[in-house]
């Protein structure tokens, strides 16, 4: 198999993983006639699934030979949780450990594999669509997990870990080591910020936001690429101005593809505070959304804040690479 | 990455530029009072004044646009200066485009004056 196909594969396999986890909570939630379980299931779901993926991905991070093989145990984890004979408990918690390992896998995969922006945000885009499409009962769960099956087994023929010589040298070109925290600790309140500002409207097509959510960060991706990290970071800020002076639902699905547009930005940046780590920096932007999730009208924080702040923790980050690190060619450019 | 998430709230922005155009009054004001500041203490690169005129509109109208989107229970003097410190850090990050990194820490001064200047102007014009 050759490299070039693994992104695409891995995009499809993030796609299909989230789209067996909404149908499988979706089919739930239809025939549970009582709010409070199922706000207390996919609470358990969101915690397993999101929250855990630090701690999986840096169990890749110390064993990467693993990353492939948890590639299966993640197929067999979603599989048990699609089990009509199990309780409900038991199959959220399956689902939610399989769309942890396959997201910590995954994600740290492409951050090892390829360089620049566009790979992870191409990688993270397909999620929002596959999820809206089993939310939504488009498409059956089963289906989704033949799918991804089939992605896994390609992926695993390309044999794409990096031996962990290549980690040894990476973790030398990390910045030191204050300046890396204080770094990440900038971009994942940048993350934590982007969770409160998701959602979607109930009146709108079911995919609409989704679709918006793919396009924005794969764009984020490909334009930093094609900008650099300074101005692609600038051009980001004037589009979320702009959103931001018109009203109504064009100019909302315009801030929201801005705000999707930066989440490949601080995922590459994360991954550049600690080169050796992806994995565990890929789950900890990841356990970051969850306090959106979790307390949605906890902390009001207006449009025109979140446009700020986002830029200014990406353009400090940016700084901090830049001046201190070895590591931030990619924040340099 | 998307957390399925029950309580997604239907939101939709209201406000800004295109539906209250007098916004960009004050908004240019202010860049005509800072913009010959700015000039002034040092930056007179035609390319740092005209930049530096364009980030005024820009954090001027964020500024007006954030202390109305404030909750009404917030103190109106906490969200003015909660605004204004934001503008300066984003004017800095903003101006940083076009100035020497060398330079910042004298930016970051003269972007203190001008906003404090701006800012004197704006509480003489309303207490009129």
């Amino acid at each position: 198999m050759r490299r070039d196909f693994v992104l695409p594969l891995l995009t499809f396999a993030h796609f299909c993983v989230d789209g067996v986890c909404g149908a499988a909570l979706a089919a739930y939630a239809v025939d549970e006639p009582y709010l409070a379980p199922i706000v207390y299931y996919f609470g358990l779901y969101n915690l397993i699934a999101f929250g855990g993926q630090w701690c999986a991905g840096l169990f890749f991070d110390k064993q990467p030979r693993t990353i492939l093989p948890a590639l299966f145990v993640a197929a067999a984890l979603l599989g048990g949780g699609l089990a009509p004979a199990f309780p409900v408990w038991i199959w959220v918690v399956f689902l939610g450990l399989g769309n942890c390992l396959f997201h910590a896998a995954a994600g740290s995969l492409v951050l090892r594999n390829f360089d620049g922006f566009s790979a992870p945000g191409i990688f993270v885009s397909s999620g929002a669509v596959g999820l809206g499409l089993g939310l939504g009962g488009f498409c059956p769960a089963s289906a989704f997990f033949v799918a991804y099956v089939a992605a896994a087994l390609f992926v695993a023929k390309s044999d794409c870990v990096l031996p962990q010589t290549d980690i040894a040298v990476r973790e030398q070109d990390a910045a030191p080591l204050a300046s890396s925290l204080f770094c990440a600790a900038v971009l994942l309140f940048c993350v934590v910020l982007r969770g409160f500002g998701g959602g979607g409207g109930a009146g709108e097509p079911a995919l609409l936001f989704p679709c918006v959510f793919m396009l924005g960060k794969a764009a984020g991706g490909v334009l930093c690429d094609h900008l650099g990290y300074r101005r692609a970071i600038l051009a980001i800020f004037l589009l979320g101005f702009f959103a931001l002076q018109g009203e109504g639902l064009l100019f909302t699905l315009l801030l929201i593809f801005a705000f999707n547009m930066t989440m490949p930005l601080t995922l590459r940046l994360l991954h550049q505070c600690a080169p050796a780590k992806p994995g565990l920096m890929f789950g900890l932007a990841a356990g970051c959304l969850l306090p959106g999730a979790f307390y949605p009208g906890a902390v009001f924080v207006p449009p025109t804040a979140m446009v700020v702040l986002q830029f200014l923790c990406l353009c400090f980050a940016g700084y901090l690479l830049r001046r201190h690190g070895r590591g931030g060619e990619e924040a340099a450019a | 990455m998307i957390v399925p998430n029950l309580f997604a709230e239907e939101f939709f922005l209201s406000g800004g530029v295109f539906s209250e155009p007098e916004l960009m009054d004050a908004a240019i004001a202010t860049a005509v009072i800072e913009t010959p500041i700015f000039w002034l203490c040092g930056y007179r690169r035609c390319s740092e004044a005209a930049w530096f005129f364009v980030v005024n509109i820009v954090s001027n109208l964020l500024l007006n646009e954030f202390i109305d989107a404030t909750p009404r229970d917030f103190p109106y003097p906490a969200a003015v200066l909660l605004g204004e410190i934001f503008v300066v850090l984003l004017e800095f990050a903003l101006c940083s485009y076009v100035v020497e990194e060398k330079k910042g820490a004298n930016l970051f001064r003269v972007l203190l004056l001008t906003n404090a200047a701006s800012f004197l102007a704006g509480v003489v014009y309303f207490m009129m």
